[in-house]
């Protein structure tokens, strides 16, 4: 049973993630969690999927300061992850699409009730959007 | 002047609590325990609301929204913490992004003890705070009373 | 300058056109009256209708996930139940599943019977609470406080067998701390079974009540693919129609007293409100399979020394969905590592996407479906 739980902790190089991710995601896997443990050189994210009552993680160490591409491309829930990752572990995860600018547990006083630009929303290029509600519509 | 002893409008406001005790204040409100008996009302508006229940600790983010749900409510106002997280932060105490309890951001009247408190415990403090308020009231209207007759001593005199 | 005020002046001076063009923003929270916790929105709207929303967390952090570093990992249980106070008991438990499994612990048949009890019950008690909140934010103020009454019965069995109404506290490592007698679980049944009569009751009138229905049906819809691809967990996923049910995993007695998983294919609120309206229904059903079925023996072993180097995850369905934890153990009595995914943190994605195009008044009503949980998504 506690095999059933933990399912397969796959380690992975970060150039793998993401084919690797993208590859599940064809397959029909979900994306469960995105884990992160910090270490004194860096951090290691486990990304899980669960397919029906499997589950599988993709393990990638970062030394630190070294940038991590962002699965939001592919699964666009990952945002809140990725987010707040980056924010209390200082992982340097690139192009979230849904950035909330190290704001998910600190907001800054100043902008209390808005993190993304509304011109970046509202703006009729789904490109040019930063805003999580409006990239994530693009990405289904 | 009993107006306001006998019908206190509560308003309510987790600040970083587990939700334990929010729920329990609801329990309050709800047929079983019914604190609408004493006369209880609960209001999302800060401004009708004489009795502030505020449940968990403070941090950085939340005790300016305390504050100002505080602030915007008209005197005479009792405060209720309401349980242990609410006191001192209770087994978050020691957290990163706890500050302390409800007390280091605005003034307590009446704490509630409890992790998660009891609805009892909460109908025995709300009912306290309601006493509290009329004893506020009284020391208003005597201060209010004493600037009357000062103005008009000031008047007699010119 | 406080920062409201940087705000004014900041609108203030901008230019002239942001005014006129674009959405409107409506922030919502973080103190609303249909939120009993804080959770902030900019709604972004175009006449009446929300073009997107961008969820704000942050006001209930606590970092409690960094507290195993300087608490025993037998005593931290007191704090996993605490990450929330509707689901404590599963918290607690999932926290002793993943340290079990680290140390290779198996529990006693009856505590596992037990646990599943209280899961069930506490399922019910979730659901109740947001039955009512849910008829709150419709405006059915005597649905609300009949399904707080009916709640309380359900309390009432839990205080009795565990000795918290809300925070049960009795997770321990190794197993539970309290052993009802089976004539307490007998009287409970009974008890139960009167609350259940109730709950059907109230099902009834949420589920066929036809101001009730014109609020729930069609907003929010939220299709099976989208919901499977945004990470969407619990009666969010089933009511999309993707039967996806943690407890077909099989931990504690689910194995053996085995389930039924509730589907849905509807996906819009109404499709939630059944869920849930069923899974209570079924929760019933397995407590008292529960009680028929379970065995007599010790409800606990000691966890003796330290955890071994190495990691574990846990799994298992809260009322609001999966929930996934994790332990690290670096070999000595303080793990290394705790982190628990709650199933509002994998919802709100989903949710935000089901908010989209839905008209401002519904806003609340799809809040209240997902049953959003903060106190768990921020830990």
């Amino acid at each position: 049973m506690t095999e059933q739980h933990n399912g397969s902790i796959i380690p992975i190089e970060i150039g793998a993630l993401l084919p690797e991710t993208d590859a599940l995601r064809s397959a029909g896997w979900r994306l469960v969690q995105v884990l992160c443990v910090g270490s004194a050189d860096g951090a290691e994210l486990s990304y899980s999927f669960g397919l029906d009552l499997e589950m599988r993680s993709l393990r990638v160490t970062v030394p630190a300061e070294t940038p991590l591409p962002s699965v939001t491309a592919i699964y666009p829930g990952a945002f809140l992850y990725e987010n707040e990752i980056r924010d209390l572990f200082g992982v340097r995860i690139e192009r979230i699409a849904g950035d909330w600018e190290g704001k998910v547990y600190d907001v800054a006083m100043g902008k209390l009730f808005s993190k993304v630009s509304i011109k970046a929303i509202s703006s009729e290029d789904p490109g040019a959007a930063t805003g999580g509600a409006a990239s994530m519509g693009g990405a289904l | 002047m009993s107006s306001i002893e006998r019908s206190p409008w509560l308003i309510h406001y987790d600040a970083s609590s587990c939700n334990g005790c929010d729920i329990e204040v609801l329990a309050c409100l709800t047929p079983v325990y019914d604190a609408e008996r004493f006369g209880c009302i609960v209001t999302g508006d800060p401004k009708q609301a004489d009795i502030f229940l505020v449940t968990g600790s403070v941090n950085h983010l939340n005790a300016p929204i305390v504050k100002n749900i505080y602030d915007q409510m008209p005197e005479p106002k009792a405060v209720v913490a309401i349980g242990a997280c609410a006191y001192s932060g209770g087994v978050f105490a020691e957290c990163y992004n706890v500050s302390g309890g409800v007390a280091s951001t605005i003034p307590v009247d009446v704490y509630v003890p409890g992790c998660a408190a009891k609805p009892e415990s909460i109908l025995d403090g709300v009912v306290r705070a309601a006493q509290i308020l009329k004893e506020k009231e009284k020391a208003m209207r005597a201060t209010r009373k004493a600037e009357r007759k000062g103005r008009k001593a000031e008047g007699a005199q010119r | 300058m406080s920062g409201q005020d940087k705000r004014v002046q900041d609108a203030a001076h901008a230019p002239r056109e942001d005014f006129v063009k674009g959405p409107t923003v409506i922030p919502f929270g973080p103190q609303h009256p249909v939120l009993p916790e804080p959770l902030h929105f900019d709604l972004l709207l175009e006449d009446e209708k929300v073009l997107g929303a961008i969820p704000q967390i942050g006001y209930i952090h606590r970092g409690l996930e960094l507290l195993v570093e300087k608490r025993d990992f037998a005593d931290y249980v007191h704090v996993a139940e605490r990450i929330c106070g509707i689901c404590s008991f599963m918290h607690g438990m999932g926290y002793c599943e993943a340290v079990e499994s680290l140390l290779g612990l198996p529990i006693p048949d009856r505590a596992r019977y037990l646990r599943t009890f209280w899961c069930e019950l506490e399922r019910v008690h979730s659901h109740l609470l947001w039955m009512g909140l849910a008829a709150d934010a419709l405006g059915f103020e005597s649905l609300f406080m009949a399904a707080w009454r009916t709640r309380e019965l359900v309390l009432d069995v839990a205080e009795e067998t565990a000795g918290g109404r809300v925070i049960f506290g009795s997770a321990i490592v190794g197993g539970v701390s309290k052993d009802p007698s089976d004539e307490t679980l007998a009287r409970c049944i009974k008890a139960l079974a009167l609350a259940r009569e109730e709950v059907k009751r109230l099902s009834m009138v949420m589920l066929q009540n036809i101001t009730v229905r014109h609020r729930l049906e069609g907003v929010g819809v939220l299709s099976a693919d989208a919901a499977y691809a945004l990470g969407a967990v619990g009666p969010m996923l089933r009511a999309s129609g993707r039967a996806y049910d943690a407890r077909s995993l099989g931990y504690a007695a689910y194995g053996e007293i085995g389930f039924e998983t509730v589907v849905e294919t509807a996906g819009d609120c109404m499709a939630r409100a059944i869920v849930r309206a069923r899974e209570i229904e079924q929760s019933f059903a397995i407590m008292d399979k529960v009680v028929a079925a379970i065995p007599a023996g010790p409800v606990s072993v000691p966890a003796k020394g330290m955890p071994p180097k190495g990691e574990s995850f846990a799994r298992l369905e809260q009322p609001r969905g999966e929930v996934v934890y994790y332990v690290r153990s670096n070999g000595t009595r303080n793990l290394e590592r705790f982190r628990v995914r709650t199933p509002t943190f994998a919802n709100v994605p989903a949710m935000v996407e089901a908010m989209r195009g839905s008209s401002l008044a519904d806003v609340p009503t799809i809040v209240l479906t997902i049953d959003p949980c903060i106190s768990c998504t921020e830990r």
